[in-house]
């Protein structure tokens, strides 16, 4: 009798618990809800570019990013050549989101060989394997694989030499690994190879392997400082050639990014700039120049809501 | 025989007693900040919120980097530049519907509630009443609102060249469908 009022009480109370978890605090019960979503990282940095190199960003899907980019003289005489605007390299590329993952994109450099690049044209992709993200799945890093093929198309010099359509071509193949530490701190480390099917010296390596390492800090909503460095297997440039060294600001005025910075390269896409950057940066104004890259994005194709 | 009395009580209370919190995780939240020179809107299909019929207490908690444009330069610049969801990555109401005791839910509706509290934007609260319908759909409520919310009461900046582009005051539409919440 003891026992089965004991029990009694049990369910009673029991009964009672029940009822009381409908009374459940409702702030509770959304952290509870909220754990199981999943936060993406969004902007790890403002431009498709960190300063010479490709960054993990694409434009959106329908998109169109137009760019305009400059690299111009040594800052050695400064006055003289109006801190070195007496030459540039330039580039002119497109690059469109056909997914949120997948982008392409064309361009060309212009230059006359010699100090700067050779007039190229360059066919890339960039696709967006993971991305960062907290909450029910957690991913450290955002990844992308990045692939160009760049084709020189300067007259050849009639030096003699027999070359062939084959030796015009550049590959470049990149693995983009970034991390937003922070809303003002992101990092990123490329490794990268490159395969020339021409070199311009015998001392030069045909497969260049290097490995890229840069970042940004936000200064404000709209400015960033960044940098760049991408460093190359030991006597793989050859002599007269020096690892690409970038740091600048990136300035995003809605729908615009500028970016301006010194660098030492005067290459546009990464078998220049990587391979065939011959001042270095550590000389300081005789190796340093003034560059910037200018976009602006179109939207081709909204959304459908 | 004892039990079975016990248990019957039992179940009967709890079966008579409707389960009063509710949740809806499948709403939509939307809003317009477009002027004549611009449409700006974008929509949410993240929203989460908790209503609880007895208290009237409600909470909704909206993940602002699920707000989703027709353009996405629109949505980066929402992100980065606006709302800054980076720092504050929700948007927050917490309130209680006024007078919920004079309510009577087992009715057919639809209920025409005033609900006050806190609305916070952008990492900025404000006292709000807002008025909200409430329809009745088998076991679920849905519930519609419509506001507005002034940007400046959130201290979201507006660049002086995009004046011209976006509202001083952007119309929220919610439309948050409540099922029986089950732990």
């Amino acid at each position: 009798m003891n026992l089965t009022r004991n029990k009694t009480f049990g369910i009673l109370a029991f009964t009672l618990c029940l009822t009381q978890l409908y009374g459940q605090d409702l702030d509770a019960l959304l952290k509870q809800e909220e754990g199981k979503e999943t936060e993406y990282a969004t902007a790890t940095f403002k431009g498709t570019r960190l300063l010479n190199g490709q960054s993990i960003e694409a434009p959106g899907k329908g998109v169109l990013q137009v760019m305009f980019s400059h690299r111009f003289g040594t800052l050695e005489d400064p006055l003289y050549t109006f801190f070195g605007m007496t030459q540039a390299s330039i580039r002119f590329g497109f690059d469109y989101g056909i997914s949120n993952k997948l982008s392409v994109g064309i361009g060309r450099s212009s230059g006359l060989g010699g100090t700067t690049p050779p007039p190229t044209y360059d066919f890339s992709a960039k696709y967006r394997l993971l991305t960062q993200s907290s909450g029910a799945v957690n991913m450290p890093v955002s990844v992308a694989v990045f692939g160009s093929t760049a084709i020189n198309t300067v007259h050849w010099p009639a030096d003699g030499i027999e070359r062939s359509t084959a030796d015009r071509f550049t590959y470049t193949g990149q693995v983009l690994v970034a991390r937003k530490f922070s809303e003002g701190f992101s990092l990123q480390l490329m490794p990268t190879y490159i395969h020339r099917n021409l070199t311009d010296a015998a001392d030069q390596s045909n497969n260049l392997f290097a490995i890229g390492f840069g970042g940004r800090i936000k200064l404000s909503k709209r400015t960033t400082f960044n940098f760049e460095y991408y460093l190359n297997r030991a006597n793989s440039l050859g002599a007269g050639y020096y690892d690409p060294v970038a740091i600048g600001f990136d300035i995003e005025t809605g729908g615009h990014v500028f970016q301006i910075m010194l660098t030492n390269s005067t290459g546009l896409i990464e078998p220049q700039f990587i391979g065939q950057t011959n001042t270095n940066f550590w000389d300081g104004a005789k190796g340093i120049r003034l560059g910037f890259n200018f976009s602006r994005v179109f939207t081709v194709k909204e959304y459908k809501k | 025989m004892k039990y079975i009395l016990l248990v019957t009580s039992m179940l009967t209370v709890l079966s008579v007693r409707a389960q009063p919190v509710y949740m809806s995780k499948s709403g939509t939240i939307s809003f317009f900040a477009g002027t004549a020179v611009e449409d700006i809107d974008a929509t949410n299909e993240k929203a989460l919120s908790f209503f609880n019929t007895e208290t009237g207490e409600v909470v909704i908690s909206i993940p602002n980097k699920e707000f989703h444009f027709r353009r996405s330069l629109m949505e980066e610049h929402f992100n980065e530049n606006y709302m800054e969801t980076g720092k504050y990555p929700k948007s927050e109401f917490k309130g209680k519907v006024n007078d919920i005791k004079s309510i009577n839910f087992a009715g057919a509706g639809p209920f025409q509630l005033s609900v006050t509290g806190q609305l916070n934007i952008h990492g900025v609260s404000k006292e709000r009443t807002i008025d909200v319908t409430l329809r009745k759909d088998g076991n679920r409520f849905i519930s519609e609102a419509k506001f507005k919310v002034l940007l400046e009461d959130h201290k979201i900046d507006r660049p002086k060249i995009l004046w011209e582009k976006i509202a001083e005051s952007v119309e929220v539409n919610t439309n948050l469908v409540y099922e029986p919440y089950k732990k």
